[in-house]
Order: structure tokens, then sequence, then C-alpha cells
């Protein structure tokens, strides 16, 4: 598996977990449901959903700038002439991206079963741990 | 008396029914008495479509794939408790296990998939 599939995977998983919280959400809202059977009545799925929701504004405001910034370069520029300033960060859309999976397979189950966050900040340095050993070995080409 | 003393419990039946409660008080009743009942259901309906799948599919292609089958049926039970929310049987505790559960089964699956 490449790097590329990997964050599409990452980013599919985010997009899917926040369309399914919002098609329940609408379904219940649209219905007239009773407060108490709301989804959004449990602190844990509303909390979660507004931070995937913060995480997607903040991407989509990153496309906007980026989409801003190409648009500014002038069409007078010369060939050969150099752009060094960034247009568009490869890791800060990385970010965001991860953020949202880690969101959802990590964060809501770990809330849901009760599990204390020290373990899972235990567990996440060790996969993290892993994650740059295997960044290095395949920027290395230790393995493909 | 003796042997020590013993709690009576009152469990609702369908004299704590009314004209207004409709199915979905009927359907609800079950809760009072055992609030895992609609975990339970929804976890054997789960089982069912991800059976069926997974066999319909191997006997169709030779092999099934079973995280794929597993993956449907987490669809389709995550709108079937939807609609339990709305008509009012399912409460959010049970929604929320079986989407948790649901959502990290098609993550998996998502990954699993090249």
């Amino acid at each position: 598996m490449n790097f590329k599939v990997l964050l599409v995977n990452m980013a599919l998983i985010g997009i899917l977990t926040f369309s399914i919280f919002a098609f329940i959400i609408q379904t219940q809202v649209d219905n007239d449901v009773e407060d108490s059977y709301r989804l959004t009545n449990d602190t844990r799925i509303s909390t979660v959903y507004s931070q995937l929701e913060d995480d997607f504004q903040t991407y989509k405001d990153n496309a906007e700038s980026s989409e801003g910034n190409f648009s500014v370069v002038p069409p007078t520029q010369q060939y050969g002439e150099l752009e060094v300033t960034s247009i568009f960060s490869l890791t800060k859309t990385a970010q965001i991206i991860i953020k949202g999976f880690w969101k959802t397979i990590i964060i809501l189950p770990q809330s849901i079963l009760g599990v204390p966050s020290s373990i899972v900040g235990i567990f996440g340095a060790i996969l993290v741990i892993f994650i740059v050993i295997g960044v290095w070995a395949i920027w290395k080409g230790v393995i493909s | 008396m003796e042997g020590g003393d013993f709690i009576m419990v009152d469990y609702p039946d369908m004299s704590n029914l009314n004209a207004t409660s409709g199915i979905g008080g009927i359907l609800a009743l079950p809760n009072a008495s055992y609030p895992y009942f609609w975990t339970w259901i929804l976890f054997g309906i789960w089982m069912i479509i991800t059976t069926s799948l997974y066999f319909s599919e191997k006997e169709r292609k030779g092999k099934g794939n079973l995280l794929s089958s597993m993956s449907v049926s987490s669809l389709a039970i995550i709108i079937l408790s939807s609609l339990g929310t709305i008509i009012g049987f399912i409460e959010v505790s049970v929604m929320v296990q079986s989407l948790i559960f649901n959502l990290v089964i098609i993550s998996l699956w998502i990954f699993s998939e090249n």
C-alpha cells in the first residue's frame, strides 16, 4: 500500500463518518425526534461531530486559500522564474486527513468504551514510533 | 420471611400502554425490563445479513469477502437503528454502541481495499 492510497483511505473514512453522522442527525431533525432520542444528546458524539466539522472546515478554508494563491500568480510571470512560496501544504493537508481518521478510529471508541486517556496515549506513542520507522524504511527503500 | 427478604420488581407489561403509545410504545416495552434487548436484536440482524451475503458470494464466486459483507450489513444496521430512534424504541445509548461498532468495521473494510 503506498502513501497516496493510505491518505485517500484515511480521508474517505473521515468523510464517510461525517456523512453518516450528518445523515442520522438530519433524519432525526426532519422527523421531529424527541430530544432524549437524538444522537446529538450524547455529548461524546456531539463533541466528535463538531471536531470533525471543524477539521473539514479548516480543510475547506485551506483549499480555498490554495485556490486564491493560484489565482494571484500574475500571467506576466516570465518562464524560468521560480515560485518559492508554497501554495499548497502537503503536510498540513495530510495532518487534517489523519486527524479525522484518528477521531473516528481511536478517540470515538475510546470515549464510548471508557478507556483512560493515558492508555490511549501510550498506544498512540507506540503507533507514532512505528509510523516514523515505517516512513524512514520506505524513504530509504528498505521496504517498498 | 425466613432466609432473607425478597425484592419485588414491578416490570411493566401491556397494561402500562395507553391509546397514544402506538407501535413505538409496544416496541419500547422490553427496554424497561432489559436495556440490551434491541442491541441483541440488531446484532442478530447484522449476523443474518453478514452470513447471507458472505455465503451467497462464496457460492457464486467460490470465495467470499467477509469484511465486505460485514461492512455492507453495518450500513444497513446504521439505517435501521436511526429508524428505530425515530419510532422511539432504540435509545441513544444503544444507537451510539451500534454506530461505533459499525463505523469501526466500515473503516477496517476501507483500509483492506486497495
